[in-house]
């Protein structure tokens, strides 16, 4: 293990991919920064400027786009409440207020720590238990999903701060969003209104963007006096000890659930962070304060993040099996390059599964190193007066998401999720449910239906699977456990009324 | 990308200008015999990254030496491929604007449901490639040859299941195809890519997967077992593995990747292109790739492909009718 290690350290500090290494993960800090331009858009375009790099070099570059962004995406998040990348939509709730409380350079100074913290530990896991992990998740399948999904569709009731009610239609009307486009089993369009863009569903970027950002935007016009400025007052450029004492475990905790969850395909990253974020709202002893400023949220959710990145790279390298768009895109660098992905890439080709992990440690210090300092500058741009801050926020959002797709259409979207987002606000409806149910809908329905395809119809097939049995047992105990005080409380309201 | 645009944008003016010097000095020479005068783009109808995008990229570099202009690559996934097609059907057909796509989405997929674009709405380029598929199993399974598959099937109906990407989809059909010729009633549980239906594979979770080229290193490992492909030929990997069409089932994938151009694209200019991009098929590069990816490297011409195309869209339609596959071709509001 040492010796690969070393070995490994010897392929990432090559001068070559030192630079390699360097330029990805700057690259990804400036499109996590910028909203709409992803990681993925990044490394289409690099992809091509490797072809005479070596494989190991090319795959460290845009793996550094790609958790680099992720380093980058909280910076908008808690700047002007804009998610760099869907996987920061959780650091806007708490991260954005801290900022309006002049406490933006600690929140910074906590999701660059998180990070780096998550970053190394998820590589330290990637490096130990790749194998064994990626084998066991192969042991999920339709019907484990489904019950695991349920189990995270319970957690939203926790994420509502105010009205559980109203937290739950949100959620509805993210689940109904989400059936928008293919059919998994028919392969035909649904609720597309003969649009074509719309056969691939509502995108997830250009909806975070319109019903976090523009709606920023929107109700700033509301605020009297448009020189406002949203810095207050700087109280400290650093987190201070008492920030530390608050987040260190809300660190630990969203490491190891970013990881775990990241390995699963599809959303695990985004699941993870609303997981985080949930949790650390449970064991709070103060959960009122989430969604005011609490540096918990922040930190969670951001190690979360970043822990899921190593994550998700398990079944890429161990299995040779890609789980989503990104994956994909490092499996056709390692192909261009004449590597073959699969189970025997770790073992024919050392110097990549190695200077890989490596590169990850290497990359997530100069990422640390990147950040740290850059924080001091990010909190000047608080000081703009808001007149000028949020015209060219409206700017930056209408490029974002138009260069999605190079497609107008996603502009639409984003204009149409600004004003609905803008309205739930102003009635008080909460975000986070709604996308939590989106993102998770889709694979909500395909499990369920793939599940009983399997089971000829059989509800049975859900609990005589010891793994889902686990699982539904759990999303039951969480429905359990959220109803009883809700039942207390009316039985309380009952006996006053019979006193 | 922006110095290679720019590099690109200012060669392109000289090119222009030398050309309109030529035109002016050379009475006669119309703008196809000139072809090209400035940068061509060629818009990938899949996500960066996929098979299609990574052979795309090597054929451009290589091409664009022979036709001396540059060419840039783009993508567009949108809607399966037919947002993308959809843009270049309706674009100038002057031979700089193409597209790169899979048969399918020009024959499989307008006969499912509706999308803005017609086969007739194009003039295909040239074809460069096949789409291998085939069906695995289980190394671990009962049974080893796609005969005793297909008993075990029928001894046991409604137990076996198999995955594909979507009904209707080219290895759907062929699973189709089978169950109706032997009278075999058996599941399918689609997942939305080819990997995840090798990870339910893996798993344990579905008896069998008919698809593309993802389950290579399993079967090379002896986890999975491939029972036939649906080429024209044998595996380049598995040559002891017989096709489809040696194990009694006509049928052959036909699924290949194209080049094609918006309808009305002058014919020179056609001819110019098809050359160019079959020369660059001859580059070790993208050997190299087209291998790595298992795609069989295939030639058709631009009349060969046309041929192929309008064949093929009627053996689609014809099993879309036979296997009462759903559809839904109801155009709605469609506004562009």
């Amino acid at each position: 293990m040492f010796e690969n290690l070393i070995y490994g350290f010897h392929v990432a500090f090559l001068p070559n991919n030192l630079l390699f290494c360097a330029i990805g993960v700057l690259v990804g800090t400036l499109v996590g920064v910028l909203p709409g331009i992803g990681p993925i858009g990044a490394m289409a375009l690099l992809l091509p400027a490797t072809f005479k790099a070596t494989p190991a070099a090319s795959l460290i570059m845009l793996a550094g786009i790609w958790y680099g962004a992720q380093y980058g995406g909280s910076t908008t998040s808690i700047l002007v409440n804009i998610p760099g990348e869907a996987t920061s939509v959780m650091t806007c709730l708490d991260g954005h207020q801290m900022a309006r409380q002049g406490r933006a350079g600690p929140a910074l100074g906590i999701a660059a720590w998180g990070s780096f913290i998550a970053g190394t530990f998820s590589v330290i896991g990637l490096m130990l238990v790749a194998l064994p992990l990626a084998k066991g998740a192969l042991r999920f399948g339709p019907p484990e999903y489904f019950s695991l999904m349920c189990a995270g569709l319970m957690i939203l009731t926790y994420l509502a701060q105010k009205s559980v009610l109203k937290a739950l239609m949100m959620a509805l009307v993210g689940l109904i969003l989400g059936t928008v486009g293919l059919d998994i089993l028919t392969g035909l369009p649904r609720f597309t209104f003969g649009i074509p863009e719309l056969v691939d569903g509502v995108g997830i970027s250009p909806m975070a963007m319109g019903l976090f950002g523009i709606a920023e935007v929107f109700e700033s016009l509301e605020r009297p006096g448009n020189a406002e400025i949203l810095q207050t007052r700087v109280t400290h450029l650093y987190p201070s000890l008492k920030d530390w004492a608050a987040s260190k475990w809300a660190i630990a905790r969203g490491t190891v659930l970013g990881f775990l969850l990241g390995i699963l395909p599809g959303g695990g990253a985004i699941l993870a962070t609303f997981v985080s974020y949930a949790v650390e709202k449970k064991v709070s002893k103060h959960p009122e304060e989430f969604g005011k400023g609490a540096i918990e949220g922040v930190a969670g959710p951001e190690s979360a993040n970043n822990a899921a990145a190593g994550g998700a790279l398990i079944p890429l390298l161990s299995l040779g099996i890609p789980h989503n768009v990104i994956m994909a895109m490092l499996y056709a660098s390692l192909i261009i390059h004449g590597v073959q992905p699969g189970p025997l890439l770790i073992r024919s080709h050392p110097d990549i599964f190695w200077g890989l992990v490596a590169s990850m440690y290497v990359g997530n210090m100069m990422l640390l190193v990147l950040n740290l300092p850059l924080i001091g500058l990010w909190v000047k741009i608080l000081s703009i007066p808001s007149k000028v801050l949020f015209p060219l926020i409206l700017l930056f959002c209408l490029i974002g998401a138009y260069s999605i797709n190079v497609d107008i259409f996603d502009v639409y979207v984003m204009i149409f999720f600004g004003i609905a987002g803008y309205l739930m606000r102003r009635y008080g409806y909460e975000v986070a449910p709604l996308v939590l149910a989106f993102v998770l809908g889709p694979r909500l329905e395909q499990a369920l239906r793939q599940s009983l395809l399997i089971s000829h119809g059989s509800f049975m097939i859900f609990i005589t699977r010891p793994i889902s049995a686990v699982a539904m047992g759990c999303a039951f105990l969480l429905l359990i456990s959220n109803l009883l005080p809700f039942i207390r409380k009316r039985r309380e309201v009952y006996e006053k009324f019979e006193e | 990308m922006s110095i290679h645009e720019h590099k690109g944008f200012k060669m392109g003016s000289a090119m222009l200008l030398a050309g309109l010097f030529l035109f002016m000095f050379l009475p006669g020479s119309s703008p196809a015999q000139t072809y090209p005068t400035k940068s061509i783009s060629i818009l990938v109808v899949f996500a960066p990254g996929g098979s299609s995008d990574s052979m795309v990229r090597v054929l451009a570099s290589k091409a664009e030496k022979m036709l001396g202009q540059p060419i840039s690559v783009e993508n567009n996934g949108a809607g399966g491929g037919t947002v993308g097609l959809g843009i270049i059907a309706r674009a100038k057909p002057d031979g700089y604007k193409l597209a790169q796509c899979v048969s399918i989405g020009l024959i499989g997929i307008p006969q499912f449901r509706a999308v803005t674009y017609t086969l007739d709405d194009f003039v295909p380029i040239m074809q460069f490639a096949g789409g291998e598929t085939g069906l695995v199993v289980r190394a671990d399974a009962p049974f080893k040859t796609l005969k005793e598959f297909v008993e075990y099937a029928k001894k046991n109906p409604g137990k076996v299941t198999y995955s594909t990407t979507s009904i209707g989809s080219t290895t759907h059909l062929v699973m189709e195809y089978i169950g109706k010729k032997e009278g075999i009633t058996w599941t399918h549980v689609p997942f939305p890519g080819f990997s995840e239906c090798v990870t339910a594979l893996l798993g344990g979770h579905v008896t069998a997967v008919s698809g593309d080229t993802t389950w290579i290193p399993y079967v090379q490992d002896g986890t999975l077992r491939l029972l036939g492909n649906h080429g024209e030929k044998r595996m380049k990997a598995f040559p002891n593995v017989p096709t489809f069409r040696e194990q009694g089932y006509d049928y052959v994938n036909p699924t290949t990747y194209l080049f094609v151009a918006p309808k009305g694209t002058p014919q020179p200019v056609v001819k110019k292109l098809e050359e160019a991009f079959h020369k660059a098929m001859d580059d070790p590069d993208f050997i190299r790739v087209a291998d790595q990816l298992n795609n069989p490297i295939s030639y058709r011409n631009s009349e060969e492909t046309t041929k192929f195309l309008k064949q093929q869209y009627v053996a689609i339609g014809k099993m879309i009718r036979d296997f009462n596959i759903p559809t839904n071709l109801n155009k709605g509001p469609v506004k562009k």
